[in-house]
């Protein structure tokens, strides 16, 4: 039984927002919605599990229009959804009210439920949100029948505050397959049997590396899992070194080719590393322009050989500094910093 | 430890040059640019080499032979702790060295940097500056020369060395964190607190509107329903209502035809009773009567004749009578009886006519009344229908009209604001989304406000230890220091000032005889020799392991004899090995004494 699973598309989200390409950004989730939809076609799934936050709050009217129209192209596959806690169910239940496509199945209580199909002897487990926060976990108890069916459970969650998830617990339950949502970064565990699907487009930097959708196929030998890669962008972190002489013009020149190499269509955090420039600063703005930059964060150190400068200064104050402020626990940043601060202040170079 | 010889073997404009020197006091004379400075560089560069840094590589780039036999370097012979040592540098790039030989034991000493470092006591460029190299104060106006030294008593009291300032340390401290505070946004919790209330206050109105729109939708619904129902109903009606119209309207042309037609037969049929018809009232027509002026003269004339047979017969009668009187009348009443007869019977023949041209008459006439009749009833019917149809117009288009319109409207109505409702719905998204945007701005700021109050207390903590580690070495180094160089300063002063003190983070006091002085108001003169005082201090406590020969350069340029005769004697008795570097015949006049 071949299966298409995905979450946490957040339809009528504007990531980034503010920045240039935020609105692009906006109408690519659609973009990549229908795509996920194309695929169902062209795989010939028979199943499209959406396991959550398929929209990023309740939805207005057209949007609700606009996803039943996708899910309304597919040809052969059944698709069973659920809210999760960004588009949880509300007061008045839209979701219900709406005229879905007789193939689209959705959860709409909060009870665990099921909905079998017969022609694919498979049984699908789910549940709806009905509030932003549920501290119970849900999906501990549940235990499906052994036999011949395929079991699967659609479910959204994984932290103390959205049904915390013990995962093998899961993974022993007896379920085929547990498509999880929730977790914007994909995460396959094949042995176990279940995945995190991971938003298809990353929606903060903090979504590093390939998103999509799962492609999975359950059999009598087992359940095979695979991530699509289907974002049209990605976010990426660029390290760029930098030394006291380092000019703006040259770093300009650097990301450039770095931009150019990584996508110039993605959408990068910048890191600077090294010596801290002395002189002239470097043009932040400038950095800015030049792609879709995110932001700059500057990880520069002053230049400083503290080996040589304690030596060198062993028997006046700043040996005396550096002593004590080596008595410091090892990790303590405050301390490191303090340490930097005091030497560069008393050899007369703080900037 | 003393400098024994110095070997200037390629050295500036030296080549081969050997000075000898005394365990105890040199002078070294000679005009400006003869080579005091060289000597002075050249112990410095033997001590620690000229690699690395610009100021080396400054004094590399000067003494740098011209003739570029392709050596640069030079010895020194040492004796520290009884043995004497053999000191060698080649200062060349690329081709430097270092070697060093003890000689008392005939061992080279390996690695000989570090066995030199040992020998020096551990004596840093820094500690060398601070103690080994004593130069003149640059200050050139008296209050220079005050804040100059003041800085040197400061800087070597609390830091131990004359170089760094605390000063300027604490004050750059003081604007880092001045500059990071000015970068803090406040706020920006209670900023993030608002945030969240406002989005969940705007679901809460998206959730409300939308169960708003979808009551309406409902409510539109069912209207449409409902007049869809309606309207069926109503348009089934209608169009009932319009067939009847139909037949209605077909009746009437019908029964106006037949009207007309009726109309047309009568007043044709009228007309062939000429010009009586148009005197006929229509209320004869109606009851069929016979109007009195159609009434047959027949009778009439019946009466008239029959009256006039009987008028003759009377006559007759009455000539009967005569007969048996008068023959006169007899003639006239037989004529009256003749004439009357005649005329009797005229007018029956008379009568007789009209009668029949009555009765052709009266046919016409009932023909016309009975086409009258006919045209009545069709105008009646006509009229009837006539009602019956105005009575449909206005159910057509009347109050009911009115009632479906009014449900239309409604519906109408209802489709607006639920459109309306709509586009609310879509601000109110909108909205939600740039709240969102505002708090990831606000958490991004929380964030970044975090790291400076981080780097602010890291500031802080360096100034802490900084203070601290002053502190310490104020009490400790420091006093010491002030001690020694009280102690110098007496003897140097030959009583006039017997201590040197150090009041708070830069009051400094000379006590003369009962009195506290402050610095600022003694002599240059005295300037220069509590200078010389803390030097000598210096030298002593930072290099307490080795005693290192003391290099004056120009130091008593601006004494005058009495003060340099007092400060060389001060010297002398110190222990330490003098070089003395200067362009005055002086210094060596009163050595030989």
């Amino acid at each position: 039984m071949k299966f298409i699973h995905m979450a946490d598309m957040h339809l009528g989200a504007l990531p980034d927002g503010g920045k240039p390409w935020s609105e692009a950004r906006a109408k690519e989730l659609w973009d990549t919605f229908s795509d996920i939809c194309d695929a169902c076609n062209r795989e010939r799934a028979d199943l499209l599990l959406i396991a959550g936050d398929l929209f990023d709050r309740q939805p207005l009217k057209k949007e609700l229009k606009q996803a039943a129209y996708h899910l309304g192209r597919l040809n052969r596959t059944q698709v069973v959804w659920m809210a999760g806690d960004a588009d949880h169910l509300r007061e008045k239940d839209i979701y219900a009210a709406y005229p879905w496509p007789e193939h689209v199945h959705f959860f709409s209580g909060e009870q665990v439920d099921k909905v079998y199909f017969p022609f694919l002897d498979t049984e699908v487990w789910g549940m709806s949100y009905g509030h932003s926060h549920i501290s119970e976990p849900i999906y501990d108890e549940l235990s499906p029948e052994i036999n011949e069916t395929y079991h699967i459970l659609l479910a959204h969650g994984g932290d103390e505050e959205h049904i915390p998830i013990r995962r093998q617990m899961l993974a022993t339950a007896g379920f085929d397959y547990v498509a999880l949502g929730h977790v914007h970064t994909p995460q396959i565990w094949e042995r176990e049997k279940c995945a995190y699907a991971g938003s298809p487009e990353p929606l903060s930097p903090k979504d590093l590396g390939p998103h999509g959708y799962i492609l999975g196929e359950i059999t009598s030998e087992g359940t095979r899992l695979r991530l699509v890669p289907a974002a049209r962008r990605t976010y990426k972190r660029l390290e760029l070194s930098v030394n006291p002489h380092t000019t703006t013009r040259e770093l300009l020149e650097e990301l450039r080719e770095d931009l150019a190499s990584e996508g110039m269509a993605n959408i990068f955090t910048l890191v600077l590393t090294g010596s801290a420039v002395s002189g002239e600063e470097i043009d932040l703005e400038a950095l800015l322009g030049a792609g879709n930059i995110l932001e700059v964060i500057d990880e520069t150190r002053p230049e400083l050989n503290l080996a040589e400068i304690a030596r060198e200064h062993a028997g006046d104050i700043i040996g005396k500094y550096i002593e004590r402020m080596r008595a410091y626990p090892e990790k303590d940043e405050v301390a490191e910093k303090a340490l930097e601060y005091g030497v560069l202040a008393l050899l007369g170079g703080l900037k | 430890m003393r400098i024994l010889e110095l070997h200037l073997t390629d050295f500036g404009k030296f080549h081969d040059k050997v000075v000898k020197l005394q365990p105890g006091m040199n002078i070294i004379q000679g005009r400006n640019e003869a080579g005091k400075s060289t000597i002075h560089s050249f112990i410095y560069a033997m001590l620690f080499g000229l690699e690395g840094g610009k100021e080396k590589q400054r004094i590399y780039d000067h003494y740098l032979p011209w003739d570029n036999t392709g050596a640069y370097g030079g010895a020194l012979r040492l004796e520290e702790g009884g043995h004497t040592y053999f000191l060698q540098r080649s200062f060349l790039r690329d081709h430097a060295y270092v070697a060093l030989r003890d000689e008392t034991l005939q061992e080279n000493l390996t690695p000989a940097g570090e066995a030199l470092k040992s020998l020096l006591g551990g004596l840093t460029e820094s500690g060398y500056r601070n103690t080994v190299s004593i130069g003149q104060m640059e200050g050139a106006t008296d209050d220079r020369l005050l804040a100059e030294l003041k800085n040197s008593i400061a800087s070597l009291g609390m830091a131990k060395n004359m170089e760094i300032s605390l000063q300027m340390a604490s004050d750059s401290l003081m604007r880092k964190r001045k500059s990071l505070e000015r970068q803090l946004v406040s706020g920006q919790e209670e900023e993030r607190e608002r945030l969240l209330a406002s989005i969940y206050q705007i679901s809460q109105e998206l959730t409300d509107q939308q169960d708003e729109a979808a009551g309406l939708e409902a409510e539109m619904s069912a209207g449409r329903a409902r007049e869809f129902e309606e309207f069926s109903a109503k348009h089934q009606e209608r169009e009932q209502q319009k067939k009847q119209l139909e037949d209605i309207n077909q009746e009437y042309s019908r029964l106006l035809h037949e009207k007309e037609r009726w109309q047309k037969e009568r007043d044709h049929a009228g007309g062939q009773l000429g010009r009586q018809f148009s005197r006929i009232k229509d209320e004869d027509l109606d009851s069929g009567r016979l109007p009195s002026f159609m009434r047959s003269p027949a009778p009439k004339l019946l009466a008239a004749g029959v009256l006039a047979l009987l008028l003759s017969q009377l006559c007759l009668m009455s000539y009967g009578r005569l007969l048996a009187g008068k023959e006169e009348l007899f003639s006239n009443s037989l004529y009256f009886a003749i004439g009357g007869g005649a005329v009797g019977i005229m007018a029956l023949i008379f009568a007789a006519a009209v009668h029949k041209n009555h009765k052709k008459h009266l046919n016409y006439y009932r023909l016309v009344v009975d086409k009258h009749r006919r045209f009545k009833e069709a105008s009646s019917a006509l009229h009837s229908i006539e009602n019956r149809r105005t009575q449909l117009l206005a159910e057509l288009s009347g109050e009911s009209q009115e009632e479906y319109s009014a449900l239309h409207t409604k519906n109408e109505e209802l489709e607006k604001e639920v459109m309306r409702l709509e586009w609310e719905q879509e601000q109110t998204a909108l909205r939600l989304n740039e709240a969102k945007r505002q708090l990831a701005i606000a958490d991004e700021l929380c964030a970044r406000n975090e790291k400076l109050r981080r780097e602010i207390q890291a500031v802080r903590t360096a100034l802490e230890n900084i203070y601290a580690a002053a502190d310490e070495i104020q009490d400790t180094f420091g006093d010491e220091m002030n001690e020694k160089a009280s102690g110098y300063l007496s003897e140097l002063t030959d009583g006039a000032y017997t201590e040197l003190r150090l009041e708070g983070e830069m009051r400094i006091t000379l006590k003369s005889k009962e009195r506290h002085v402050p610095l600022e108001g003694v002599s240059r003169g005295t300037i220069e020799q509590v200078y010389l005082c803390i030097r000598l201090a210096a030298a002593e406590c930072l290099s307490p392991k080795v005693s290192l020969p003391l290099l004056l350069d120009d130091t008593f340029a601006f004494y005058d004899d009495a003060r340099t005769k007092r400060a060389m004697e001060l010297l002398k008795n110190s222990g330490h090995q003098v070089l003395i570097m200067t362009c005055q015949g002086r210094e060596k006049k009163l050595l030989r004494q």
